[in-house]
């Protein structure tokens, strides 16, 4: 559905994006991490043709591509931006915002009241934008993406400044506008709430994409403990080689070639690090995170 | 999507305390001026006449003394005397004689004697007492308009033109470009401060402009017209003058031609609507080049200045006039023929290319929105403005 390949974005004294592939199908969530600077809305700017990069080309279904302002159009009846709350209309409510979003994409405004409704908003939707508060206006933010229904949505920092429950009721209509097979790209710092939607996870580093993390699919387990570092340096010559030790506190032992014995013994090994909690699985999103932005 | 994103923006429009500030000016200029104009009466057509009358025996010292001398200054006395004689009539026709038609006709008269005059180089007569040759095709247009359409000549019958074309010198011109400057100088800059918000929508530019423009237009113009008819009722049953037959002079290849003032008001309309919608698209140019709403206003300001600046500078520069069409009034009347010194400006000729200048700044918005699909980036990636 949409394929980019080779995308530099490059200005005189900084590259943003180096030479960065990627292609994606309907159907998916693909989560977007990377500290702040590091390239994630200039992806989507590049993706929604706001940027012309130096170099690469964006294509949508095999063939479109952004050449001329009519395919733009094409392009851009199937793709939707999640809009900034800073740039909202003060004066106007959130049905008017959510009216605009749904004419412009779907020509109808038909469905609007039903996604107010499931987003819980029916006390405040029909006040104007200046009486919201920050979550609020999010949530609003994300209603209007909802009303443009658009087949590609792109949403950049969808949960900030969200609480616990409304992270979990955009996180349950992320789920279901997979099942209607859009493909959504999530880029969030909100890490391990990615692990409950995304299909995958791409991490940015120096311009290109350093690791993909497919969550859906069976990966390599591991023994986790959190090890100080001179309690790591004291183990680590009896560790496999294809051990983690991440952000200097985070010990991973894969247990991928460990016969079950193996397995028990340094299950007992590592009980002996007592106040530690040992956990068996995946590496997760966070853990990936620190593994690849907060090692030094 | 065309019609929704227009209504969306109408929203807007009627949101905007600017917009509001804009129409109620427009709905009140038009009364207030009528009201603060009233306090000075229009000067009566019969006491007119008897100024014309005392000036024009002034002329009589000046011949007096070398036509004793000079054959053709003797000439010209004779002419002038005939002249003097039927004013001397004219004023009674227009006032205890109570004779339209004889008042016209003496008129007429006079003109061609005055022709006659410009003939034999107004010799003898002072420049400050020669009555200009625009003024007497003008005065002839008139009452041949008023004589072939029967029109009656009474003191108050001048009093509809006397306010209307009072009120368009003020507003035609430099306020008019003001105000619509204001109106339109954050057409396409307000998008930069919701830009998230409105940015990639499944419409082409010129799409969103034609909304834009047409929006703009429409608003002002229905508020230009309640504030003329407001302005145009109040005067009608306060001062009796609403009188829309009777004649305005209008300057037409290189003469002067007479029309009703309702079929006057018609060319001041649909000349001013054309001006509206150029200078709306002149501002979403600027929107495009400079990407400041200030400078919308200063720069449409400026362009409007320079062909005064070229001409108090010593150029010129013909191919400035034709911004100074956008006063309408000034090509109307003639004034603007005669300001630039360039007698081929007249309505048709100003409203054609007016319509060319709206055409040719269609297409450069079109070109420059094209060619931002063309460039390649070179050492930096291009960002999409609007």
């Amino acid at each position: 559905m949409l394929k980019l390949e080779n995308i530099s974005v490059k200005y005189k004294d900084k590259v943003v994006l180096d030479n960065l592939s990627l292609t994606a199908k309907s159907g998916e969530i693909i989560g977007l991490v990377a500290p702040n600077g590091t390239g994630k809305t200039t992806l989507f700017n590049v993706i929604s043709n706001f940027l012309k990069p130096n170099k690469g080309n964006v294509t949508f279904n095999g063939d479109l591509q952004y050449k001329t302002e009519r395919k733009e159009i094409s392009i851009h009846k199937q793709l939707a931006t999640f809009p900034d709350q800073g740039d909202l209309f003060e004066e106007l409510t959130g049905v008017d915002h959510m009216k605009l979003y749904a004419n412009m994409w779907k020509g109808t405004t038909k469905h609007v009241k039903e996604i107010y409704e499931q987003l819980q908003m029916e006390g405040y939707v029909k006040k104007k934008v200046k009486t919201y508060s920050l979550g609020m206006r999010q949530r609003l933010c994300f209603a209007m993406i909802a009303a443009a229904d658009t087949p590609i949505m792109l949403m950049d920092g969808v949960m900030n400044g969200l609480d616990v429950a409304n992270v979990s009721l955009i996180s349950k209509r992320l789920m279901q506008m997979k099942q209607e097979g859009k493909l959504i790209f999530v880029a969030s710092h909100l890490l391990a709430n990615l692990d409950l939607y995304a299909d995958r996870v791409i991490y940015l580093k120096g311009g290109d994409i350093i690791h993909q993390q497919p969550l859906n699919e069976s990966t390599d387990e591991y023994m986790k403990l959190e090890l100080t570092p001179e309690q790591y340096e004291k183990l680590a010559y009896t560790l496999p080689d294809d051990h983690l030790y991440i952000a200097d506190h985070l010990c991973c032992i894969p247990i991928k070639n460990m016969s079950m014995d193996e397995q028990k013994e340094w299950v007992v090994r590592l009980s002996a690090y007592k106040g530690k909690e040992l956990t068996i699985g995946p590496l997760g999103t966070v853990e990936y995170y620190e593994k690849y932005y907060h090692e030094f | 999507m065309f019609w929704k994103y227009t209504r969306f923006e109408t929203k807007l429009l009627l949101k905007n305390r600017k917009s509001w500030f804009v129409a109620v000016f427009l709905l009140f200029f038009f009364m207030l001026f009528f009201m603060y104009y009233s306090q000075e009466t229009p000067v009566p057509l019969d006491k007119k006449k008897a100024i014309e009358r005392d000036t024009s025996y002034a002329v009589f010292e000046y011949l007096d003394l070398q036509r004793h001398d000079l054959p053709e200054v003797a000439e010209v006395y004779n002419y002038h005397t005939q002249i003097q004689s039927l004013l001397g009539m004219q004023t009674w026709f227009i006032g205890n004689g109570d004779d339209s038609e004889q008042y016209i006709e003496n008129g007429l008269e006079i003109n061609s004697l005055r022709l006659e005059v410009h003939e034999l180089g107004n010799k003898g007569i002072p420049e400050h007492l020669i009555v200009p040759r625009e003024e007497i095709l003008k005065e002839d247009a008139l009452l041949h308009y008023i004589k072939d359409n029967n029109l009656p000549i009474e003191s108050d019958s001048f009093a509809t033109n006397h306010y209307i074309s009072n009120v368009l010198t003020m507003f035609s011109g430099l306020l008019f470009l003001v105000i619509v400057l204001i109106s339109g100088n954050e057409m396409l800059v307000y998008e930069q401060r919701h830009q998230s918000v409105l940015r990639g929508f499944p419409l082409s530019f010129m799409q969103k402009v034609t909304s834009k423009v047409m929006i703009h237009f429409v608003y002002l113009y229905t508020f230009l017209l309640l504030g003329f008819t407001l302005g145009s009722t109040y005067v009608a049953k306060k001062f009796d003058a609403g009188e829309f037959s009777f004649p305005v002079l209008i300057y037409k290849n290189e003469d002067y031609i007479a029309i009703s003032t309702g079929q006057y008001l018609v060319y001041i309309f649909l000349g001013l609507a054309l001006a509206t919608i150029l200078i709306l698209l002149l501002s979403i140019l600027l929107n495009m080049l400079f990407r400041n709403a200030f400078a919308n206003i200063l720069i449409g300001l400026g362009i409007f200045l320079l062909p005064d600046i070229a001409m108090a500078a010593g150029f010129k520069a013909t191919f400035l006039h034709p911004i100074k069409y956008i006063d309408i009034f000034k090509v109307l009347s003639g004034d603007l023929a005669i300001e630039l010194g360039n007698s081929s400006i007249d309505y048709w000729n100003a409203m054609t290319t007016l319509g060319i200048i709206t055409v040719l700044l269609i297409g450069v918005i079109y070109g420059i929105n094209k060619f931002t699909y063309h460039r390649v980036p070179k050492e930096v990636p291009l960002e999409k403005a609007f």
